[in-house]
């Protein structure tokens, strides 16, 4: 089974719930270049993520090249313990990947 | 309104469709290419606001931006962006100094609070311009955040 | 001979006003101690463990927006299924660390006796693979970095133990003050010229850190690097920066430098592995 690339934590606080995720992917930005060959590194990176809440978006990101190697992401929602949440996220070169975590 | 925006899909479209065929983009990208934002492809801030339609974006003090003074390493900057606007349904955030500036745009589901982190790449002294969408109205706030070079660090 | 007492002579030199060469082990940490807390104060003892984040205020909020969810995690994870995954002829690292995996960051480094030689984390972990027939990772990233990140994480909130009790070790002990305290490359920097004399100060772009507590943290995340990378990879990299010529990872020189840093910062909590710049 395929590890997945996200790292998603969750935490209910007080009406609310508070999702932390840390993905990896290399967000190549496509304009750096191999140190030893000389040639760019082809552009590699998130272009689109979503966060769904119980199968409702709570949140969806557009993102480009100039967001960090690893992302990490933060923001909260109203929700409560038992929610689902799953984020998903899905780049330039069509990979994806997703998540789904339970809050406790 | 919705005219102009059907137009400027239909001319994504043709020039995505191409690209589908000859086998470069996959069906799914092509879809959000068509639905996404060139405003990614812009190579300036008025490009970008133009492209989004937020030319002449009013100030606010509403938009909160945490951002380091001096960032430690340009390649991973904490930025944390708040907006106390009322309505709010994105936050969009532009590296200025950046070849391509626009950054993120995030949308907000209604049990969302209007605030997000995320980290950055910046790769000179810039600054951080926020773009707030609230109803049909941007609003607007910038940081500067400067990144040095050099040294036994870096 | 003569090269000995140049040295000597050299180590008095730029000793003082710190330490003497006569000085023991104890001695030693105790005057460099007192000169940062003469010189550079933190808050406390313990806060040297976070480098210049005890000093730079920026600084220290950017690491802790980063430590809210650290990419060095990543690593983590790597470094655990690396771990527990068992080699061709069945046995794994518990086999060579033992059961407890708590245990093990804060064994390192220490002086063998009868191999007269510093055993060091990395050292053992490259030696646990080759005993079982396996393949030795690369000494300063990837694999190697990640099981390290794993070993520090899960050892988290022990002490420094490091500590020279017999003569060999001494003479280990004191090669690796000497490293410390000579100048070195283009730019005649020693160690202690930028994470004693100038600890907290800027150089160009950036803020020097302490050598106290250097040693806690490792491996690191550098954003720098955009991945882990192990004390000796940042050794390299620091003396390839005043434009001295590295000396190789696990090396006589960079295990005796790691071993007197250790006993420099005896005592002091594990908090590795850390992100840093």
């Amino acid at each position: 089974m395929a590890k997945s690339s996200i790292k998603l934590r969750t935490k209910s606080k007080g009406g609310k719930i508070q999702v932390k995720a840390l993905i990896k992917h290399p967000m190549e930005t496509g304009l750096r270049k191999n140190k030893k060959t000389g040639k760019k590194i082809p552009a590699h990176y998130i272009t689109d993520l979503s966060v769904e809440a119980n199968g409702k978006a709570v949140l969806t990101a557009n993102w480009s090249g100039s967001v960090s190697k690893n992302p990490f992401l933060s923001f909260n929602y109203a929700g409560k313990s038992g929610d689902k949440v799953k984020l998903s996220w899905k780049d330039n070169t069509g990979k994806s990947d997703s998540l789904e975590t339970t809050v406790k | 309104m919705k005219r102009r925006s059907f137009l400027k899909s239909t001319v994504l479209l043709s020039a995505t469709g191409a690209a589908v065929s000859t086998g470069i983009l996959s069906p799914n990208v092509a879809m959000a290419a068509a639905h996404g934002n060139n405003a990614f492809k812009a190579k300036s801030v008025d490009e970008v606001l133009k492209m989004l339609g937020a030319t002449g974006a009013a100030t606010s003090d509403k938009i909160k931006i945490k951002a380091p003074e001096i960032a430690e390493n340009g390649a991973v900057v904490p930025v944390s962006i708040t907006s106390g606007i009322a309505g709010t349904t994105e936050i969009i955030s532009i590296t200025a100094a950046n070849p391509t500036p626009l950054a993120a745009i995030y949308k907000f589901g209604e049990s969302a609070e209007t605030s997000v982190k995320s980290r950055f790449k910046m790769g000179k002294t810039t600054d951080v311009v926020v773009l707030v969408k609230a109803g049909d109205k941007f609003y607007t706030a910038k940081a500067n955040v400067k990144v040095t070079k050099g040294g036994c660090g870096g | 001979m003569k090269k000995i007492i140049t040295s000597v002579a050299l180590l008095a030199l730029t000793l003082s006003p710190i330490v003497t060469a006569q000085a023991t082990p104890a001695e030693d940490r105790e005057a460099f101690r007192n000169y940062f807390k003469k010189n550079t104060p933190s808050k406390n003892l313990d806060d040297y463990i976070n480098g210049i984040y005890t000093y730079n205020k920026d600084a220290r909020e950017q690491w802790e927006e980063i430590e809210e969810f650290p990419p060095y995690e990543i690593a983590i994870d790597n470094g655990r299924d690396l771990w527990e995954k068992k080699f061709k002829n069945g046995k794994s690292f518990s086999s060579c660390f033992g059961k407890d995996v708590s245990k093990v960051r804060a064994k390192y480094p220490y002086h063998d006796e009868s191999k007269d030689t510093i055993v060091t984390l990395e050292g053992t972990i490259n030696k646990c693979l080759t005993d079982n027939g396996e393949k030795p990772f690369k000494w300063k990233k990837g694999k190697i970095a990640a099981v390290s990140a794993y070993v520090a994480f899960e050892g988290r909130g022990g002490k420094i133990t490091t500590e020279p009790k017999t003569e060999k070790a001494k003479a280990w002990y004191n090669k690796g003050k000497q490293f410390f305290y000579a100048k070195r490359g283009q730019l005649n920097l020693s160690c202690a010229d930028c994470h004693v004399y100038s600890a907290s100060k800027w150089i160009r772009g950036d803020n020097l850190s302490p050598a106290l507590g250097h040693p806690s943290h490792f491996p690191v995340y550098r954003s720098k690097w955009n991945s882990m990378g192990t004390l000796h990879r940042r050794y390299g990299g620091c003396n390839k920066n005043v434009r001295a010529k590295p000396f190789k990872a696990q090396s006589d020189e960079y295990k005796a430098l790691e071993y007197f840093q250790a006993v420099m910062s005896n005592g002091l909590e594990l908090n590795g592995p850390g992100a840093r710049k």
